[in-house]
């Protein structure tokens, strides 16, 4: 009965999941490519840009998208958004600047050895980059996307600061309303759930590139 | 080997978190004596003026036409509903188009940290349900739009009015000075005193029993200002904690016997102890 009255959460919860994991990592991935760019003034722009989305905290960044963005004088009223795409473009831009620290880390980790076989063998530039570097990269940054993935399953619960009805929204409200805690209980056994799933799809996946 | 340490150490935890929820029962009593008593008004953004004098007048009908007195039996089992209580702040009519604005809309969107029961709360089916929402539904039929429940944060509900992402805050707010100097309030509709709940066969029977105990209270609480308006009395008291994020927690401690008197407001506060002894 209660757990009926939850489960009217979880699909915010999922489907902020799933958008901000299909947006945040192709964003990510673009993101550290920026930052290796040949352009100073790009890399910079995008230091800067992960080091205000990782420097902030995400509660402060959903109040700033969703009710502070609309103040900006002159551009402000076209910047008015609903709270779910609100939530969506604040996690996939948050999540994209850890995914591209992550990535960077990846790059490093492939050996200039590598880049240099590939061009004795006569393979193109985006040969090279598609067929040696990223597969390789891929490898290494497994397990912390999978770190991350489970992360953002859990910080899907601050989107209720900007009135979400996720899965925390209902069980706080549940809790308060009947003075009992077991509604905290059972949200811990679906974040639980959902985390096993994750944790099992990426060893799967992390078995495929075990090479 | 690993794998059956790991689901035995899950196992061990599951229990413990379960143990942790289920609590013990026990019962509880209000004292005879409060800290004084608070009024709940509805508030709408400063400035929208004419949607505040107009958003009054269907609610004073309400009242007089006897169909408050019937919600309020429904929830209370009583009519507490207040009467001819004036504006906290006096709001004239500045012909402004806050009232035009939401008759536009066809909507009024009421903005409530859902979860005060009996005030807004899921239902057993996850409906919105309370004895505001069943006010502000008659409000809203009067003034001719569909009401609409919007769950915010109740630390944000400053800034989703002055956003114009709801119109109104309706969640057995208390009027304090703070409230009325930013935002319109409505005239007081429900009264709400601040009542000193103990564990039955606790030796404290009088607010002056209180001295040399541990009090608890909501953090920020209408209650937390109920008591500190009395600093004679804190100060007899051995410790007042009043770090608790929301009334139910502290309630939690006063069964497990951490604390030994709850100050609540009189609608959570029965709601609590009816809650425990079912």
């Amino acid at each position: 009965m209660i757990t009926g009255v939850m489960l009217k959460g979880i699909g915010f919860t999922l489907s902020l999941f799933v958008v901000t994991a299909v947006t945040s990592i192709p964003l990510g991935f673009a993101l550290t490519y920026l930052s290796n760019s040949k352009f100073r003034a790009v890399r910079a722009v995008t230091r800067a840009y992960v080091f205000v989305m990782r420097g902030t905290p995400l509660m402060l960044q959903l109040f700033f998208f969703y009710f502070g963005l609309p103040f900006i004088p002159f551009i402000g009223k076209f910047l008015v958004m609903d709270r779910f795409p609100a939530a969506c473009l604040t996690f996939a831009l948050n999540y994209a600047a850890y995914f591209c620290e992550i990535f960077r880390g990846g790059l490093l980790s492939v050996d200039k050895g590598q880049y240099e076989a590939a061009r004795v063998l006569g393979l193109t530039g985006t040969q090279t980059t598609f067929r040696i570097v990223i597969p390789q990269m891929i490898k290494v940054v497994m397990p912390s996307v999978a770190n991350e993935a489970i992360t953002l399953v859990k910080d899907t619960a601050l989107a209720s600061v900007i009135g979400i009805s996720d899965l925390l929204h209902y069980t706080r409200a549940l809790v308060n309303s009947r003075a009992d805690i077991t509604p905290f209980f059972i949200a811990a056994v679906f974040y639980l759930l959902f985390t096993f799933g994750l944790t099992k799809l990426f060893d799967a996946l992390e078995k495929k590139y075990k090479f | 080997m690993k794998r059956l340490l790991a689901v035995l150490f899950s196992a061990a935890m599951l229990c413990a978190l379960f143990t942790g929820c289920s609590g013990t029962g026990g019962k509880f009593v209000v004292l005879e004596e409060n800290f004084g008593s608070e009024d709940y008004a509805v508030g709408m953004r400063k400035g929208d003026n004419t949607f505040t004098l107009a958003f009054q007048t269907a609610l004073d009908d309400i009242i007089a036409d006897g169909t408050a007195a019937d919600i309020s039996k429904k929830w209370f089992g009583e009519d507490k509903v207040l009467r001819d209580k004036p504006f906290p702040r006096e709001i004239t009519d500045t012909g402004d188009s806050s009232l035009q604005y939401i008759k536009d809309k066809g909507k009024l969107i009421l903005g409530l940290d859902v979860g005060f029961d009996p005030m807004g709360f899921y239902d057993d089916k996850g409906n919105i349900v309370g004895f505001d929402i069943d006010l502000a539904k008659e409000v809203a039929n009067r003034l001719g739009v569909e009401l609409v429940l919007q769950p915010i944060s109740w630390d944000a509900k400053e800034m989703e009015l002055s956003g114009k992402t709801i119109d109104v805050i309706w969640n057995g707010m208390s009027v304090t000075d703070k409230r009325v100097e930013e935002m319109n309030i409505s005239k007081p509709y429900l009264s709400n005193r601040m009542i000193i709940i103990v564990r039955d066969g606790s030796d404290i029977k009088t607010k002056a029993d209180l001295a040399g105990k541990v009090v608890a209270c909501q953090s920020g609480s209408s209650a937390l200002n109920a008591i500190e308006a009395e600093p004679d009395t804190v100060a007899t008291f051995k410790e007042l904690v009043s770090s608790y994020s929301d009334n139910p927690t502290a309630f939690l401690d006063l069964k497990s016997g951490r604390v030994d008197a709850l100050v609540v407001d009189e609608v959570v506060g029965l709601n609590l102890i009816a809650k425990n002894s079912k």
